[in-house]
C-alpha cells in the first residue's frame, strides 16, 4: 500500500501541493528524487503501453516496443527500489544494472544502453546539477548509438542524437528543471519528425514507438521533478493503421542467442552478423556477449557465434507469426488469458509442491526442468500464457530461467525471496486467472509472512539457523526446534510445517512433529515431504 | 393490490425475520442416506453439520418439487395477490426451473414472477430482504421486480472454506478444482459470481482469510447492506463484524449461519462475507 501510494503524482518527498517555481529553483538532483523521477516515468511509460504497442511499426510490426520498454524500465526501477546509497551515482548504476538484466527485444536493448550511458557519466557524483545531467544524456546517446549497427534514422536513437544536440548547449549551465524541460520538449519535437523520416512510418501515418517511449520516459524525469501531474493522455493521436506494412520481410527470424568466451571483441562480433540480416545489436563484456538480430538464416547467425565462443540460449523466433499474433490481439482473439508461473528451486519435494501449486515448470539450481525431459523454452512453447511470474528462492538465476526474462513477448514479473519456505509461501497465493502484476503484488506479501528456521546436521551434531544468520547448536534436534518456537512467532501462529529434507527420515520428522504438537495446542503441526538435500528440515510458522 | 415475496431454504435468512416481514420460504430437500429431511423445517444449520460430522454417506441436496411451489403460490395468489418468487442460482439448482414448472401451471401464471438471483445464501437473503421492504412500504410488483434485476449483478459473495473435501464432492467448484487441489494444506478463497463458485486465492491460515474478507469489504467506497455467514463459527464471525460491521447502519447488517444445502458444498466452519453496495458504490 505505502509503495502504491509512493507512486502517486506528488510523491510522499514533496507532499505539499506546491507551485512549480519551487522546484525549478531546487538546483541539484540527488539519488533519493531520482529513484521518484525513474518510478513516475515508469508509470506514465505504462500508462502509454497500448498506445505504444499499436505504433509498432519498425524494424517489425511485432507491436511489442511498449511492452519491452515498460520491462526494461520496470527491472531497473526494481533494481533502483533495493539500492540503500543515496548518490545519484549509485541510483544511475543500479538502473543500469537492472536495465541490462531485465532488457528484452530490441527497443529494450537500446533503451539498457542508454540508461547505461548516463550511469557511465555519473558515476562519480552525489548530486547532479543541470550541466552534469546534460553531459549525462549526452554520455547516454554515445552508448546506445554503440551499440546498435546501421542505426536508422526517425527512431529511438534520432530521439537520443537529437537531445544531447540540444543537451550540448546546456552543459555549461542550467538548472536541472530547465535542462529536463528541454529534453523532454525536444524528445517530443523529434518524436514529431521521426514521422517524416521513415518512409514505413510516413505511409503507416504514425510516429515511431520506441521514439516516443524514450520521449515519454524523458518527459516523466521532468514533470516528476518540477511536480507536474503525470498526464496519462498520450502527446500523439494514433490510429493504429489496418494493415501494417513491413519492409522486413526478408528478414524472417528474431534471433536471439548468448555467446560464452575469454575475450570477446562487441564491435567485431557486431560486423561479422551484419551482413547476415537487421536490427544487429551485440551488448555485454569481454565475457558473454548478448546478441540480437532479425535474419532470415539464423541458423548461420548462431553458427557464426559457436565459431566465436559458446552459444547458450538460442532463441529463434518467426517474425510473421509474432505479428499475426498481435494483430490477433487486436483482433479480441487473445492466444492465451492466463498467466503460467515458473519457479526455481531445489528438492524433488519441494518442485512438487510447488507443481501441485500451478507451476508450469520448476527449473533447479543446475538448469534442469524437473520432471520433464523438455527444456524450459520447448515447455512454454508448448503452452504459451499471456503473462508469466518468475519465482524464485536464489540467485543468481539459471540460464534458461535468464532466457525467458530475456527474450519471452510475454510480460514476467520476477520475484526473489530469500528462501525456498517463503517462496513455496509465495506460490500459495499464485491465482493463475489474475495478472501477473497482481500475483506480484499478492505472492511477495504472502511470502513475507511465513517465519522460518534450519535444522542442519552437520558431522553428528545438529544445529539451527534462524533467517538473520544466527546459529544454535546441540547433540538433540528436538530441543533445538523447540528452543526457536519462540523466535518464529509459533505462540501467535497457527500452523507450524516441517519440511522435511532427504537427511531426515520420515519417522525421526514424525516424532518431532509430536514433539513440536505436545507444545502448541490447538494448532496445526504438518510434515511435508521437503526433498532438499542441504538441510535436515525447514520449520515454519505461519 | 398486495405483493407477497417467496423464496427458498438456502437463502439462509433466519425464520423470525421471515416471519416479521412475510416472506414465505420454500425447503430444498436434504438427502442423508435413506432419510430425506425438509431444510429448516424437519433440519436446522445445528442438526445437520452433526450429522455430516457424524454420517458416513455424503449429504445430497435436491429441489423442492413443482408441486411445492404450486402450493405455495396457490395460497398466495388466492387473495389476488402478486407473487415475486425469488431463488438461487440456476447454476447451482435446479430449484428455478421447479418454481417455472409450478407458475405455467397456474391458472394465471401472470400472477407471478420467478426470477433466478444468480446467487446463493444470504446473497440471495439479502436480494428477498430489499424486495420484501418495498412489498411492505406498498410498491408494485413491476417496481420491486426491476429493482431486483438491477440489483442482482450488484451482489458480492467472498468466502473462504475449511477444507475443499466437500465443495470436491459436490461437484460444484468446476473450473476452479485444478486450481485449488494441491499437496499442501491449503484454504480457498471464492466467490460466488455470475452465478457461479470462482477461486479468489489460497492462503494457508485462518487468520489470513480473514484479513483478506475485511479488506474485500473495504474496497467498496458505500455498502447499502452487509452480511457475514458462517458454518459454526460464530467467534469468529462476531469478529469479523466488530472489523467491518461500521461500514453501514447495524440494522442493514445481518449475521447468519448457513444452512445444510450450502453446508452440504461448504462443509462446517467456512466464513463469508456477501456485500450489497450502494448504487453509486
Amino acid at each position: 500500500m505505502a509503495r502504491e501510494r509512493a507512486r502517486a503524482p506528488v510523491t510522499s518527498s514533496r507532499m505539499e501541493p506546491v507551485e512549480y517555481v519551487t522546484f525549478a529553483t531546487r538546483e541539484r538532483c540527488d539519488g533519493p528524487s531520482f529513484r521518484v523521477m525513474l518510478r513516475d516515468a515508469l508509470r506514465l511509460l505504462e500508462s502509454r503501453l497500448d498506445e505504444l504497442n499499436a505504433l509498432n511499426v519498425f524494424p517489425v510490426p511485432d507491436g511489442d516496443t511498449g511492452t519491452n520498454m515498460v520491462l526494461t524500465l520496470r527491472a531497473a526501477v526494481e533494481a533502483v527500489e533495493a539500492e540503500r546509497a543515496a548518490s545519484i551515482g549509485a541510483i544511475a548504476a543500479a538502473v543500469a544494472r537492472g536495465a541490462l538484466l531485465g532488457a528484452r527485444g530490441n527497443s529494450g536493448v537500446i533503451l539498457s544502453q542508454y540508461l547505461r550511458g548516463m550511469a557511465v557519466a555519473l558515476a562519480t557524483h552525489d548530486l547532479a546539477d543541470g550541466s552534469t545531467l546534460a553531459r549525462a544524456l549526452i554520455s547516454a546517446r554515445d552508448v546506445a548509438r554503440g551499440a546498435v549497427d546501421e542505426p536508422a534514422e526517425g527512431t529511438i536513437l534520432t530521439v537520443a542524437d537529437d537531445v544531447a544536440r540540444v543537451m550540448a548547449a546546456c552543459a555549461e549551465r542550467g538548472e536541472v528543471a530547465a535542462v529536463l524541460e528541454a529534453a523532454a520538449a525536444e524528445a517530443m519535437a523529434s518524436v514529431e519528425r521521426t514521422r517524416e523520416l521513415l518512409p514505413v512510418l510516413r505511409r503507416a501515418g504514425v510516429v515511431d514507438a520506441g521514439a516516443l517511449g524514450l520521449a515519454t520516459i524523458l518527459e516523466g524525469w521532468w514533470r516528476s521533478f518540477v511536480g507536474l501531474p503525470m498526464l496519462v493522455a498520450g502527446a500523439v493521436s494514433v490510429h493504429p493503421p489496418a494493415s501494417l506494412p513491413c519492409d522486413s520481410a526478408a528478414d524472417g527470424f528474431c534471433t536471439e542467442f548468448i555467446i560464452r568466451g575469454r575475450h570477446l571483441d562487441l564491435v567485431a562480433i557486431r560486423q561479422y552478423l551484419r551482413p547476415l540480416g537487421s536490427s544487429v545489436l551485440v551488448v555485454g563484456d569481454e565475457t558473454a556477449a548478448r546478441v540480437h538480430l532479425h535474419t532470415a538464416r539464423p541458423d548461420e547467425a548462431v553458427a557464426l557465434g559457436a565459431r566465436i565462443g559458446t552459444v547458450e540460449r538460442v532463441k529463434i523466433e518467426d517474425m510473421a507469426e509474432q505479428h499475426r499474433r498481435f494483430r490477433g490481439d487486436h483482433d479480441g482473439e487473445s492466444p492465451a488469458s492466463s498467466c503460467g508461473l515458473v519457479v526455481v528451486a531445489s528438492g524433488m519435494g519441494f518442485a512438487r509442491l510447488f507443481r501441485s501449486l500451478g507451476a508450469v515448470a520448476v527449473v533447479d539450481p543446475e538448469d534442469r526442468v524437473v520432471e520433464s525431459e523438455s527444456d524450459l523454452a520447448d515447455i512454454l512453447a508448448a503452452s504459451p500464457m499471456r503473462e508469466y511470474v518468475l519465482l524464485a528462492d536464489r540467485t543468481p538465476l539459471p540460464p534458461s530461467v535468464g532466457l525467458l526474462l530475456a527474450s519471452t513477448i510475454s510480460p514476467v514479473e520476477t520475484i526473489i525471496v530469500a528462501h525456498p519456505v517463503r517462496a513455496l509461501a509465495a506460490a500459495v497465493a499464485f491465482n493463475p486467472a489474475r495478472s501477473a502484476r497482481e500475483n506480484a503484488v499478492a505472492m511477495k506479501q504472502a511470502g513475507s509472512s511465513v517465519a522460518t528456521a534450519s535444522l542442519i546436521r552437520s558431522r553428528g551434531r545438529w544445529a539451527v539457523r534462524l533467517e538473520d544468520g544466527s546459529v544454535q547448536e546441540g547433540d538433540d534436534p528436538a530441543e533445538l526446534l523447540v528452543g526457536v518456537l519462540p523466535r518464529l512467532g509459533a505462540d501467535r501462529c497457527e500452523i507450524v510445517t516441517l519440511y522435511r529434507g532427504t537427511g531426515l527420515d520420515a519417522q525421526m520428522a514424525g516424532a518431532l512433529a509430536d514433539r513440536l504438537q505436545a507444545l502448541l495446542p490447538g494448532r496445526t503441526v504438518e510434515v511435508v515431504d521437503g526433498g532438499q538435500d542441504d538441510c535436515a528440515a525447514y520449520l515454519a510458522c505461519e | 393490490m398486495a405483493v407477497r415475496i417467496v423464496t427458498d431454504s438456502t437463502s439462509d435468512l433466519p425464520p423470525a425475520l421471515c416471519e416479521r416481514l412475510g416472506i414465505a420460504v420454500v425447503p430444498l430437500n436434504v438427502h442423508v442416506g435413506e432419510r430425506v429431511y425438509r431444510d429448516g423445517v424437519d433440519l436446522d444449520a445445528e442438526q445437520f453439520f452433526q450429522i455430516l460430522a457424524a454420517s458416513p454417506d455424503i449429504p445430497r441436496t435436491s429441489q423442492p418439487s413443482p408441486a411445492l411451489f404450486a402450493e405455495t403460490y396457490r395460497q398466495l395468489t388466492a387473495d389476488g395477490s402478486a407473487v415475486v418468487s425469488i431463488h438461487i442460482s440456476s447454476k447451482l439448482s435446479g430449484t428455478v426451473r421447479s418454481a417455472l414448472l409450478a407458475r405455467d401451471g397456474l391458472p394465471e401464471p401472470e400472477q407471478v414472477t420467478v426470477i433466478d438471483s444468480l446467487s446463493a445464501s444470504l446473497g440471495l437473503g439479502l436480494l428477498v430482504l430489499e424486495a420484501a421492504e418495498q412489498a411492505r412500504a406498498g410498491a408494485s410488483r413491476e417496481t420491486i421486480v426491476s429493482w431486483i434485476e438491477r440489483r442482482i449483478p450488484m451482489v458480492r459473495i467472498m468466502f473462504v472454506v475449511d477444507t475443499l473435501e466437500y465443495l470436491q464432492r459436490g461437484g460444484r467448484i468446476g473450473r476452479a478444482s485444478a486450481f485449488l487441489g494441491s499437496l499442501l494444506s491449503i484454504r480457498p478463497i471464492l466467490k460466488l459470481e455470475e452465478g457461479e463458485v470462482q477461486p479468489v486465492e489460497r492462503v494457508r491460515t485462518r487468520a489470513r482469510a480473514l484479513d483478506r474478507l475485511a479488506e474485500f469489504v473495504e474496497t467498496f467506497p458505500r455498502i447499502d447492506r452487509l452480511a457475514i455467514l458462517h458454518g459454526g463459527a460464530p467467534g469468529e464471525a462476531a469478529a469479523l463484524l466488530d472489523r467491518i460491521g461500521a461500514r453501514c447502519p447495524a440494522e442493514r447488517v445481518l449475521v447468519g449461519r448457513y444452512g445444510p444445502v450450502i453446508g452440504a458444498h461448504a462443509g462446517p466452519g467456512g466464513i463469508g462475507v456477501v456485500v450489497l453496495p450502494g448504487w453509486d458504490g
